[in-house]
């Protein structure tokens, strides 16, 4: 393997997927953050975890936990098949390694980013309370002559930034091994 | 067999896995929720409930009193924190008004030494500072001077605890309050 046969961006899309597999055994590190009010609440989600409590109470899903385990598997075997696709990209079963390997984090970024717009667009059309992608808002609740003002704040944690750059490496991997296979035949009639 | 038969069982193999590892676990979710497929996709309701309901504290009115010789008065309550977490109070405001004459604004309050954490399973007085206004005293001068029987009513309280600002439409009755003469 000589080193300029290796797809750097491939292999960097496969340490990051690694390293996001890791972060969520090891820490259970969340994507996105939302906080209410002051330990009322809090929720951390990402496609491989999902934690949430409201007023000190664990809210379990069991569904999230095993569509968690299918993104985890996913994440994994993009790690697994873009290293070995990376190392060794002249052998003739590389691209199907690539086509198997690249789409998987487009495709768990792009999930994730519809399931959260779709929600939060969901949680304001029909309970009438706005929760931003980024940022803060106070949402007012009334019930039974008590009105609450209640503080909800969310943001993108830096786990997120890590997954939008492996879908773009294994974006960029993609294009490189296109812009390769395209160089061969132009090398092999100049030779 | 041919590269080629070899790299079309690749592609079988690779589609296979990518079709297992979403499929596997959800189908195995099924299989284990059998019984009721709505636990699998519904949190458990009543567990829930049981533990928002001991997130917020119960109040107590313990008693009041009229502190001199600003003629000042000192409302407590027994709060009691029912959650294994931190209750953290950070502040309190209301108006206060004479029982008998509804209209009469007596004065306004705020709770003292706030803020007042109640750390969990525990009970702690919160004690809430009425200063009386000159009308406010005038008026509890003239008509209920020596009374052992006062009441006052708290209204427009708005409290705010662990970060969420809560206004309370309920009136708080407390008494009685024995005014000196």
């Amino acid at each position: 393997m000589e080193f300029r046969e290796v797809n750097w961006p491939g292999l960097a899309c496969s340490i990051s997927a690694a390293t996001i597999v890791l972060l969520s055994v090891l820490y259970a590190a969340p994507w996105w953050r939302v906080t209410i009010g002051d330990g009322v609440g809090q929720a951390e989600i990402s496609p491989l975890d999902y934690k949430a409590s409201l007023a000190g109470a664990s809210i379990e899903v069991p569904i999230i936990w095993f569509l968690n385990i299918g993104s985890k598997l996913t994440m994994v075997s993009c790690a697994v098949a873009m290293f070995l696709y990376s190392v060794t990209t002249r052998k003739s079963f590389s691209r199907q390694l690539l086509g198997f390997a690249y789409k998987k984090p487009l495709l768990l970024l792009g999930l994730f980013a519809v399931t959260l717009v779709v929600s939060t667009m969901y949680v304001e059309t029909f309970l009438g309370v706005y929760v931003p992608l980024m940022g803060t808002a106070s949402v007012l609740f009334s019930e039974g002559g008590v009105t609450a003002n209640v503080p909800v704040s969310t943001s993108f944690t830096w786990v997120f930034w890590l997954a939008v750059a492996t879908a773009v490496l294994a974006l960029v991997a993609k294009i490189y091994d296109l812009k390769v296979r395209m160089r061969e035949p132009c090398a092999r009639e100049k030779a | 067999m041919s590269a080629g038969g070899n790299l079309l069982n690749l592609g079988i193999v690779l589609a296979v896995i990518s079709i297992m590892i979403v499929v596997c676990p959800i189908l195995s979710a099924v299989f284990m929720y059998r019984g009721d497929i709505t636990e699998l996709v519904t949190p458990n309701i009543d567990e829930l409930r049981d533990k928002i309901e001991d997130f917020f504290p119960t109040v107590e009115y313990v008693g009041c009193e009229v502190i001199g010789p600003e003629f000042s008065m000192k409302v407590m309550f027994n709060v009691t924190n029912n959650s294994d977490r931190d209750f953290k109070f950070t502040s309190m405001n209301f108006s206060v008004y004479c029982s008998q004459h509804g209209k009469v604004l007596l004065g306004y309050g705020y709770g003292a030494g706030l803020p007042l954490t109640i750390s969990g399973r525990s009970s702690r007085i919160l004690s809430l500072h009425v200063i009386f206004t000159t009308e406010g005293l005038i008026h509890i001068g003239t008509q209920h001077r020596g009374d052992r029987d006062f009441h006052a009513i708290l209204k427009d309280m708005v409290v705010v605890a662990q970060g969420v600002e809560v206004k309370l439409g309920e009136e708080i009755d407390v008494g009685p309050i024995e005014i000196p003469p």
